[in-house]
């Protein structure tokens, strides 16, 4: 009988041992694999959790084979060296190096040998899982599922988080520049949009109140439906003849084309009715009085107008300057 | 190849051995054990101990047992080489003519008892190394073989140190054990005071001849020692050194000179023996490690930062023990 022979229970115990070593050392390297795979997508906000689960499972399952048989399956010798601890003072170990060795004193050895194993059950035989693997194990393991569990969490409220629609309308005559219809993560802002009232129309302000023609809502956290208001204002008189006269019946009537505040210096209103415009003759741009107090001959507001148009056509936002030149404008036209 | 019969004839004379010197030593059962250990093993022996522990009278009782002849010399700062080793003297012939003749010197005897070994010069000490050694003594140019077996039991006084001569490393290394003999116990003397009231002769009687001893020794030295256990030994003895293969943390701050490879043969030597009078057919890790204080205590030569923490050899060889195990047996 060889030692194998001999030692095939102690061997098997021996097995178990090298298998939960395997398996520790596996899942030691899978959780450590779970760890920096899930800080990872943590930090670049990467939603990656199945990928590090399954890392995880590849590295556990390959590294624990891996490991069972490049590193902790016993061999007779070991077994032997392990059976000897239990009082065997190396018997074992040394009839298994005696093994074909046909002297007297081999024979004897081999007897004595077998003769002390009979006192020893596999089962004296305990499982010596180092303590500090288990320490390292359940450290990774709590700060590798912890990472994942954080990672995921972070995930799933990426993936749940409440989405608002956002509706700017138009009562009245007028328009909205920018993205009339939006949908927006809570918390997060809306693109600007600017109320642009059509000719003889002035923008008066939003429905909720809020009077700025430009508009950026913040931290929505709800829906918003809401209207631009536009009200139709009185045609302009020929303030040269009667600056009292403003039921627009004067000599000088505008044309169609005529009195549009907004319209730019340099384009004459109502050049398409020249004819008009010479019948009424009263109104020009230079001459713009809107409130009966304030000139707005100059170019400042078509300037400003031009510019904040361009900065809106190119998703930036509105400097304050322009804002406020057309907002005086605004005012100005709401009196 | 060893038989059947010398296993068994081995473990009788063994039995017989210890039974017949534990007729004339009461207690002291592990020096009687490492002196036959190391007899059988073919070593020679130091014992050191105070005056009156029964050194003298072991040695004289193992020359019994082992049915020997015995030589005492009784080593003093006056005793010349050649009082031990012999030497030519000018005899006149029946022919009229003179020529040398050779005087063996007590040296030429079996057991050797070198008492109080310290005492003598390093000169005459030397006379001796040769002798421990190759078992010839060389007179003159010319080597004469020692009668085998032979061995050198010599004792030294721990503390009697005026007058002394310490044992140079090289005489040192030349014994296979040092062994410490202590005090008896309290029951031990009472045992010893009560025997030697009735008589002071020693009644050990013969267990074996030289020449069963040179057979026991062979015998000994067919017990196979497994290639881990053999490995062990060796670290064991290279850990003594503070610059080595596999030197230990103890031997790097307090050994000076480590065990030289005779400490590693006397480990398999002795462990083999051992290993068979307890009746065991291998040498085990136990065997290499209760050896490992008489065969290393006397090798290792401590530096100063032991000496000044009070740190004895044997403390180092402890911290070895449990260091190399450590490391190693797992």
């Amino acid at each position: 009988m060889d030692s194998k022979t001999i030692l095939k229970n102690y061997y098997s115990r021996l097995a178990k041992e090298s298998f939960i070593k395997s398996l520790m050392w596996g899942l030691l390297i899978g959780f450590s694999m779970l760890l920096i795979s899930a800080a990872v997508c943590w930090f670049v906000a990467f939603k990656g959790i199945w990928l590090c689960i399954v890392l995880f499972a590849v590295a556990t399952a390959g590294a624990t084979p891996i490991l069972y048989y490049k590193v902790f399956k016993p061999t007779v010798k070991k077994t032997a060296k392990r059976t000897d601890a239990l009082g065997l003072e190396e018997r074992l170990l040394t009839m298994t190096e005696l093994e074909g060795d046909n002297s007297y004193i081999a024979k004897r050895q081999k007897e004595d040998a077998l003769a002390a194993l009979k006192k020893v059950s596999s089962k004296l035989i305990k499982f010596a899982i180092p303590v500090h693997l288990i320490v390292t194990l359940a450290i990774v393991a709590v700060f590798g599922t912890g990472m994942t569990t954080a990672a995921a969490l972070r995930e799933v409220e990426e993936e749940v988080k409440p989405q608002y629609s956002i509706s700017y309308r138009i009562q009245g005559s007028g328009s909205i520049q920018g993205e009339v219809s939006q949908e927006v993560e809570e918390g997060e802002s809306t693109i600007p949009v600017m109320a642009m009232p059509d000719e003889h129309w002035v923008f008066v302000g939003w429905s909720d109140g809020y009077a700025d023609p430009y508009r950026l809502d913040t931290e929505i956290s709800d829906d918003i439906e809401v209207y631009a208001l536009f009200e139709e204002m009185d045609q302009p008189e020929n303030l040269d003849e009667d600056p009292n006269d403003n039921d627009g019946e004067g000599e000088g009537e505008l044309g169609e084309g005529e009195g549009n505040p907004f319209q730019l210096p340099d384009e004459k209103p109502g050049d398409e009715n020249e004819d008009e415009k010479e019948g009424g003759g009263a109104y020009e741009d230079k001459n713009q009085i809107i409130d009966g107090e304030t000139y707005y001959g100059d170019s400042n507001f078509d300037n400003a107008y031009d510019d904040a148009m361009d900065d809106l056509s190119g998703d930036n936002d509105m400097s304050d300057d322009l804002k406020g030149i057309i907002q005086d404008y605004y005012d100005t036209i709401a009196k | 190849m060893a038989t059947e019969q010398e296993i068994i004839k081995f473990g009788q004379q063994c039995e017989d051995i210890f039974k017949q010197t534990s007729r004339d030593m009461i207690g002291q059962k592990d020096v009687i054990e490492g002196a036959i250990i190391a007899m059988i093993a073919g070593g020679n022996v130091l014992l050191e101990g105070v005056p009156g522990v029964g050194k003298t009278r072991l040695v004289r009782s193992l020359g019994r047992v082992f049915d020997l002849p015995f030589s005492r010399i009784q080593f003093t700062p006056d005793l010349m080489p050649a009082d031990v080793t012999g030497t030519n003297i000018i005899v006149k012939q029946k022919d009229g003519n003179s020529a040398f003749n050779f005087q063996p010197g007590p040296i030429f005897s079996n057991i050797i008892l070198a008492d109080e070994i310290n005492r003598a010069t390093p000169k005459t000490q030397s006379a001796l190394l040769e002798a421990m050694q190759e078992h010839t003594v060389t007179v003159m140019g010319v080597s004469r073989k020692l009668p085998e077996p032979f061995f050198v039991l010599a004792t030294q006084n721990p503390i009697e140190q005026d007058g002394t001569y310490p044992l140079p490393e090289a005489q040192m290394d030349r014994f296979m054990f040092k062994l410490i003999v202590p005090n008896p116990g309290l029951g031990e003397l009472r045992e010893i005071v009560n025997m030697t009231q009735k008589t002071m002769a020693e009644v050990a009687d013969r267990a074996c001849t030289g020449e069963e001893l040179l057979k026991m020794r062979e015998t000994a030295n067919q017990i196979p020692v497994a290639s881990d256990v053999l490995d062990y030994a060796m670290r064991l003895a290279n850990a003594t050194h503070s610059v080595s293969e596999c030197s230990s943390e103890a031997a790097r701050k307090y050994i000076r000179i480590g065990a030289s490879p005779r400490a590693g043969q006397a480990f398999i030597s002795a462990a083999k023996v051992k290993a068979l009078i307890n009746g065991r057919f291998n040498v085990a890790y136990s065997d290499i490690e209760e050896l490992a204080y008489p065969i290393l205590r006397h090798r290792i030569k401590m530096n100063f930062e032991a000496i000044a923490e009070r740190i004895s050899p044997d403390d180092v060889i402890k911290m070895i023990l449990e260091e190399i195990g450590r490391k190693y047996k797992n």
